[in-house]
């Protein structure tokens, strides 16, 4: 079956962030924001305020879920998130999308640079 | 205050949020060590307004905002204010990021500054010799830029062991610290440790062994140590799980009934590697956060007193400004100029209090060998003068016979002499 994820592009960067965080494994909060500063070398310093904000909108649209409550010695009782396979696909599109776009601006910057060479 | 402050923009999040996220917003605001930015909890709070509620509500959560942050911002400068009169040049540098144009309005502020300015211009005459702050707070901020603070202790100090007990009861150091590494326990022990942080009803017999089988042979027999655990595991009592002090068991793990000759003993090899191994594998790489305390040849930045690599050296290798050490004033660190120097400057009563070295006439001073003191620590810890730095000793007699006859035996194979027995005192007779 053909879907239209269309309507659910592009995300904005902290969702993808977010998804991408997930993509791996199930997370809670804060290891989600210490996974995206790992992910973008510390460039990308996600507030748990962004966070939280977009994890309510992307479990509303079905690409995130809420996994069973962990806890190990080392590790206190938390609430995890996990990527659906739906948010799964809408990540993948979205990445074929910024591939697309990457390569276009590679494109255009090699053109122009060839330009000014010549 | 800026937790409180947090808790209340999370408060003023539309319920449905509130109940769902906001004790894991507090968690995160908690671990971070109130790093957590007030501009993106109150743009979440104007995105929840906006996106589930009418008008009036958004109008009532801006004002609130305005008014919450408005105080927060008071009180900062209450705050700055008062770090400028301890005499803080951070604060200094604050005030002028935030007023680049001039001083601030705020008139109390703009005295305190104004004095300082006055004061710092008199004090390129007479420099002070170290930045000083309250031990405990100061340990408490240290740790929001590094995740490990690790304390060079003279072994068995009584007011060192008051200190560790106050440190660990203090709230923001409960809210700030996951971890405390010790070098009284091998990790061996590890388990029997947690059981017994963890508040397990154990036997003292069985305890004991945590501080009784490490490498060095009787040497964490002073009570410091046991009523220091014994603090942590009250302390824990309080708390709730998720928010429990672990202790973890640094020294080298060490089977002493495998153990008959001074090569197997050796065979142990350096503990320094064991220490930096817990940290790294047990505090950093968890992104926790851990208070250690070592013997101070374990902790100097610039390695062993033989300029080998120590645990700090070793964990730098890897986690590079990840340490901050604090070295215990005591009467063998310093030379005559340097103690002059704090005998100068403090005053007893303030006791326990942090000097910062780094850029300061007491960071300058070379230690008794001849290194300038903040090439070896970040901070000197100032427990009281040295007449009251005394050794706390177990009690007379309190040291059965059997465990006595082990101890010489471990003693004979560390030292090839009984050399425990004179360490121990009263407490063999």
């Amino acid at each position: 079956m053909n879907e239209d994820l269309s309507v659910m592009l592009p995300l904005s960067p902290a969702a993808l962030h977010i998804l991408l965080a997930l993509a791996g494994e199930d997370r809670h909060g804060y290891g989600i924001i210490k996974e995206v500063a790992r992910q973008s070398e510390g460039h990308y310093k996600l507030g748990s305020g962004t966070l939280y904000d977009n994890l309510q909108k992307l479990m509303d649209r079905g690409l995130v879920k809420e996994a069973t409550v962990r806890s190990s010695k080392e590790d206190p009782p938390r609430r995890y998130y996990r990527l659906t396979e739906f948010g799964r696909r809408v990540l993948e599109a979205d990445l074929v999308r910024l591939k697309t776009v990457l390569r276009e601006a590679r494109l255009h910057l090699r053109a122009a640079e060839s330009g000014k060479a010549s | 205050m800026k937790r409180t402050v947090y808790k209340c923009l999370l408060w003023l999040h539309p319920a449905a949020f509130r109940e769902r996220f906001a004790d894991e917003m507090l968690w995160i605001f908690d671990e971070t060590g109130g790093q957590e930015t007030f501009s993106d909890v109150l743009l979440s709070l104007l995105r929840q307004w906006t996106l589930h509620s009418g008008v009036w509500r958004i109008a009532f959560g801006a004002l609130a905002s305005c008014l919450l942050l408005g105080g927060w911002w008071h009180l900062q400068g209450g705050a700055l204010a008062s770090a400028l009169r301890r005499g803080n040049p951070g604060a200094l540098e604050e005030i002028r990021h935030r007023h680049p144009s001039g001083m601030p309005c705020a008139s109390a502020l703009g005295d305190v500054m104004q004095a300082t300015e006055t004061e710092a211009s008199r004090s390129q005459a007479d420099p002070r010799p170290c930045d000083v702050a309250d031990a405990i707070q100061g340990i408490v901020a240290a740790f929001g830029h590094h995740p490990v603070v690790m304390i060079g202790e003279v072994h068995w100090l009584e007011p060192a062991g008051e200190f560790y007990g106050r440190l660990i009861r203090d709230r923001k150091f409960q809210q700030t610290v996951q971890d405390i590494v010790v070098e009284f326990a091998s990790r061996h022990n590890q388990l029997l440790l947690d059981r017994y942080i963890g508040g397990e009803d154990l036997p003292i017999e069985e305890v004991r062994h945590i501080w009784r089988d490490t490498t060095k042979v009787a040497s964490w027999e002073s009570p410091i140590y046991a009523q220091w655990l014994a603090a942590v595991r009250e302390v824990n009592k309080g708390l709730p799980p998720n928010r429990r002090l672990r202790v973890l068991a640094g020294d080298t793990a060490v089977a002493w009934q495998s153990i008959h000759t001074h090569a197997d003993w050796e065979a142990l090899g350096d503990n320094n590697v064991s220490f930096a191994d817990v940290m790294v594998n047990e505090v950093l790489r968890r992104g926790r956060r851990a208070l250690v305390v070592l013997g101070a040849n374990h902790v100097t930045k610039s390695g062993d007193r033989n300029g080998d690599e120590d645990a700090t050296t070793r964990v730098e290798s890897r986690y590079p400004g990840s340490t901050y050490v604090v070295l215990l004033d005591n009467r063998g660190l310093l030379q005559p100029p340097a103690q002059e120097l704090v005998r100068l400057h403090r005053l007893p009563q303030n006791a326990p209090i942090l000097c910062e070295l780094a850029g300061t006439p007491l960071g300058d001073s070379p230690d008794n060998h001849g290194t300038p003191l903040s090439n070896k620590a970040d901070a000197l810890l100032y427990l009281g003068p040295p007449e009251t730095l005394v050794r706390a000793f177990p009690p007379a007699g309190s040291l059965e016979p059997t465990y006595m006859k082990e101890v010489d035996r471990r003693s004979m194979i560390e030292w090839g002499e009984l050399r425990d027995r004179k360490l121990l005192g009263a407490a063999v007779e």
